[in-house]
C-alpha cells in the first residue's frame, strides 16, 4: 500500500453551522441524453409541462423553455411554475432495494461478502456537506443502511468515517444503539482515501458492497418517499465572506445561487468538488448535479506556469503510480490532482488524466 | 487558500545560495586571507571571482528573462575553479558558454559540461599560490575542515555535509542521490583498497570535489531522473563512475569527468526515449 499524503487545511475558513435553503430557483437545467429520448420514442418539445415521467424526473414543476449546451452537455431549461407540491404524486412502495436502485441508475450486483460499507469519507477538507448530512440525516442514513442490509441479507454494516470528522462520529454514536448490526470504522485522515480506488487498499471491496452518502440519501428518497432525489446539500466556501452549506434543487445554476447569497461579491472562478489543481470553471458554467458537493471559490490565480524542473514529485505523490510527465500509467489516473498540488512549476498535470 | 503546496520558509535555490555563501567565505579565508602577501588582488580573488560570475549570471538572467537560472549556474561553476585561475580566460569563456547554452538550449547539464571542457582542455593545477611554492601535508582533520587542495571555494567538506542536511529538509531536493552515490563510492573504494592493500583509504574518501558534485550537482532536478528507481540507479552508476575516474585517472579532475559521463548518458537516454516515442507515433500513423 502506497503511503498517502496528508494535506493541511486553511484553518481560517470555517463553514457556518446553519444550513441555508435555496429551493425555489427560477430555472432548472435538466441534463438529457439524446439517445435516451430516441429509445423511449418520445420527443420533448418546447412548452411541454414536465414534472415526472418514465425517462425524465424534474426537481421542480414547470415548462420546457429552451434546450441549451453548457460544457458540451445538453440541458433542458425548465422554467419553474412553483406548483411542484400539487403535482408530485406518490407511487406504491417498490419491492426490493435492487428495484429501487435500478430506478436511480445505481447498479447493485450480487457479491460474495456479507458486509455493507458506508463511505462517509470526504477528501476535500473544505467540504462540510458530508458532515452536515451525517448531523441532520443521521437516522435516515442508518434506516436506509439497515433496510439495504435486510434486503441483501447481509450480516453487518460498517460506517467508514475519518478520524478528523469527530462531529459525524459523535452524531452516529448517539443513535447506533438502536442498530445492533451497524458499527463504525475510523479511517486515517489522508488524501485521497475517499476514492474507491484507494479505499480498495484498506477494505475488501471486491466481495463487499459500498455506498456513498449521496447514494444512500438517494436510495432513502426512493425507498421511503417514493421519489428520486430533487434536492441536495452543497458547501459554498473558499475566498468568500460567509462560507456555508446550502440546500439546493438539483439542476439549478450556480450563478443563481451566488446572486442570491453573495450579491456583493465578485466571484469568477470556482473549483467544483475537488480543491486541488487548476481546473477552475467559470460560475456560469456550473450546474448543480447529483454529485456536486462543494463549490470552492478561487480568486487567486496569480501563479504562472513555468517549465518543468523534473523534480519528480508528481510521480512520487501519485497514489496510483502514474507518471504525468512521461504519460505513463495514465489509464490508472483517478483525477485526485495531487500532481497539480505538488508541482513547483504550477503545471496543470492533472488534466492529462482527468 | 491551500490549493497548492507552497514550501515553507526558503526554497531550494535560496538554500543553495546560503550554502554557497558559507563556502565562498571559507574559500576567501583559505585562498585569500591565509595566503595574503601584501597583494590585495590575491587577497580578494575568491570574492571577486565568485561575485563577478554571479553578477554576469544575474545580468544574463535579466536579459533572457530567467529567474535565478544563470546566476546560480555561474556561481556553481565559479566556486569550482582552480585558485590560480586567470580571469582573462575564465570570465569570457563563461559568458560565451552561458549565452551559447541559452541559444542552443542544450539538454545536457551546462555546469558539469563547462567544468568538464575547462578541466580537460586546460588541465589546471588546484594548488593555491602558497601550496604551489611550498611543501604541504594536510591531515585528516585538515582535509575534513577544508584545508586541502581543491577548487577555490569547494574545499570545506564539513560545510558541504552540513549543507546536505539543510537541503534534505527541502521538499524538492533529491536527497537519496548523494547518499547512495557516496556509499557506492565508499564500498567500491574499500573493496579496492583491501584487495590492493592501499593505506590511503581515508584520504581518498575525503575528496572535497566528490562531496561537492554529489551534494550540489548530481541531485540538480532538471538533469537527474524523475522516477525513484531511476534515481537510485543513477546514483549507483555515478558512485561507480566516480570511483573509476578518481582512482584510475585523477582524484581532482576525475569526479568531474565521471559526473559529466553520467549526465551525458542521461541526456542520450532522454533523446533516445523521445525519438522512440516519435517513431511509435509514425508507426501508429502508418497503421
Amino acid at each position: 500500500m502506497k503511503k498517502l499524503f496528508k494535506i493541511p487545511k486553511n484553518i481560517n475558513i470555517q463553514v457556518s453551522s446553519h444550513i441555508a435553503e435555496f429551493l425555489s430557483p427560477k430555472k432548472i437545467f435538466l441534463p438529457f441524453n439524446n439517445q435516451n429520448l430516441i429509445l423511449q420514442s418520445r420527443i420533448v418539445k418546447k412548452g411541454d409541462l414536465i414534472i415526472e415521467s418514465e425517462f425524465l424526473y424534474a426537481p421542480v414543476s414547470g415548462k420546457i423553455t429552451n434546450v441549451t449546451t453548457i460544457n458540451n452537455k445538453n440541458y433542458l431549461v425548465i422554467e419553474n411554475d412553483f406548483k411542484e407540491s400539487k403535482k408530485r404524486r406518490k407511487k406504491d412502495n417498490d419491492k426490493t432495494i435492487v428495484d429501487c436502485a435500478k430506478k436511480i441508475n445505481i447498479k447493485i450486483t450480487h457479491k460474495k461478502g456479507n458486509i455493507l460499507y458506508y463511505n462517509g469519507l470526504f477528501d476535500n477538507p473544505y467540504d462540510a456537506t458530508n458532515t452536515f448530512y451525517h448531523l441532520n440525516f443521521t437516522t435516515e442514513i442508518l434506516d436506509c443502511l439497515d433496510a439495504i442490509r435486510l434486503d441483501l441479507k447481509l450480516i453487518s454494516v460498517i460506517l467508514l468515517l475519518k478520524d478528523s470528522d469527530s462531529e459525524s462520529i459523535i452524531a452516529f454514536n448517539k443513535v447506533l444503539g438502536t442498530y445492533p448490526f451497524i458499527s463504525i470504522k475510523i479511517m486515517p485522515n489522508v488524501y485521497p482515501i475517499a476514492n474507491k480506488e484507494i479505499l480498495k487498499d484498506y477494505i475488501d471491496l471486491e466481495n463487499n458492497y459500498l455506498f456513498n452518502t449521496i447514494e444512500i440519501i438517494e436510495l432513502y428518497e426512493i425507498m421511503f418517499n417514493q421519489r428520486p432525489l430533487s434536492e441536495r446539500l452543497i458547501t459554498v466556501t473558499g475566498n468568500i465572506q460567509k462560507p456555508q452549506v446550502i440546500k439546493v434543487k438539483i439542476g439549478c445554476s450556480l450563478e443563481e445561487i451566488i446572486s442570491e447569497y453573495y450579491p456583493n461579491e465578485k466571484i469568477e472562478n470556482v473549483l467544483e468538488n475537488h480543491f486541488l489543481g487548476f481546473n477552475t470553471k467559470k460560475v456560469q458554467e456550473v450546474i448543480i448535479n447529483k454529485d456536486t458537493s462543494c463549490i470552492l471559490v478561487i480568486n487567486n490565480n496569480k501563479n504562472q506556469t513555468k517549465p518543468c524542473i523534473s523534480c519528480g514529485k508528481c510521480v512520487e505523490v501519485c497514489p496510483k503510480n502514474c507518471n504525468p510527465i512521461l504519460n505513463e500509467n495514465m489509464e490508472n489516473c483517478i483525477s485526485c490532482y495531487l500532481c497539480d498540488f505538488i508541482c513547483p512549476s504550477y503545471i496543470n498535470l492533472g488534466k492529462k488524466g482527468g | 487558500m491551500i490549493n497548492h503546496y507552497e514550501e515553507p520558509k526558503l526554497n531550494l535555490i535560496n538554500s543553495i545560495y546560503i550554502s554557497l555563501f558559507c563556502l565562498i567565505l571559507f574559500g576567501f579565508y583559505k585562498n585569500g586571507i591565509k595566503i595574503y602577501n601584501g597583494n590585495y588582488f590575491l587577497l580578494f580573488k575568491p570574492l571577486i571571482l565568485t561575485i563577478s560570475s554571479f553578477l554576469m549570471g544575474y545580468v544574463l538572467d535579466k536579459l533572457f528573462k530567467q529567474k535565478k537560472k544563470y546566476s546560480l549556474y555561474a556561481l556553481l561553476i565559479s566556486v569550482c575553479m582552480p585558485p590560480q585561475i586567470s580571469f582573462v580566460i575564465f570570465l569570457p569563456s563563461l559568458l560565451i558558454w552561458l549565452i551559447l547554452n541559452h541559444y542552443l538550449s542544450l539538454k545536457i547539464n551546462p555546469i558539469i559540461c563547462y567544468l568538464f571542457l575547462f578541466l580537460i582542455f586546460l588541465k589546471p593545477s588546484f594548488f593555491n599560490s602558497l601550496e604551489a611554492n611550498s611543501v604541504h601535508f594536510y591531515g585528516i582533520i585538515d582535509t575534513f575542515l577544508g584545508f586541502n587542495v581543491g577548487g577555490i571555494c569547494i574545499t570545506s567538506i564539513i560545510i558541504m555535509i552540513l549543507s546536505y542536511f539543510y537541503f534534505s529538509t527541502k521538499f524538492y531536493y533529491k536527497k537519496e542521490i548523494p547518499v547512495i552515490a557516496y556509499f557506492t563510492y565508499l564500498i567500491s573504494s574499500c573493496l579496492f583498497d583491501i584487495l590492493t592493500s592501499n593505506s590511503n583509504l581515508l584520504i581518498n574518501l575525503l575528496n572535497s570535489h566528490i562531496f561537492f558534485l554529489l551534494i550540489y550537482i548530481l541531485p540538480l532536478n532538471q538533469y537527474s531522473p524523475i522516477k525513484k528507481k531511476n534515481q537510485y540507479l543513477y546514483a549507483l552508476i555515478s558512485g561507480l563512475l566516480i570511483f573509476v575516474c578518481t582512482r584510475f585517472y585523477n582524484p581532482l579532475i576525475g569526479p568531474f569527468i565521471a559526473v559529466f559521463l553520467i549526465n551525458l548518458f542521461i541526456t542520450i537516454n532522454k533523446f533516445c526515449r523521445k525519438k522512440r516515442n516519435d517513431f511509435s507515433f509514425f508507426k501508429k500513423l502508418l497503421k
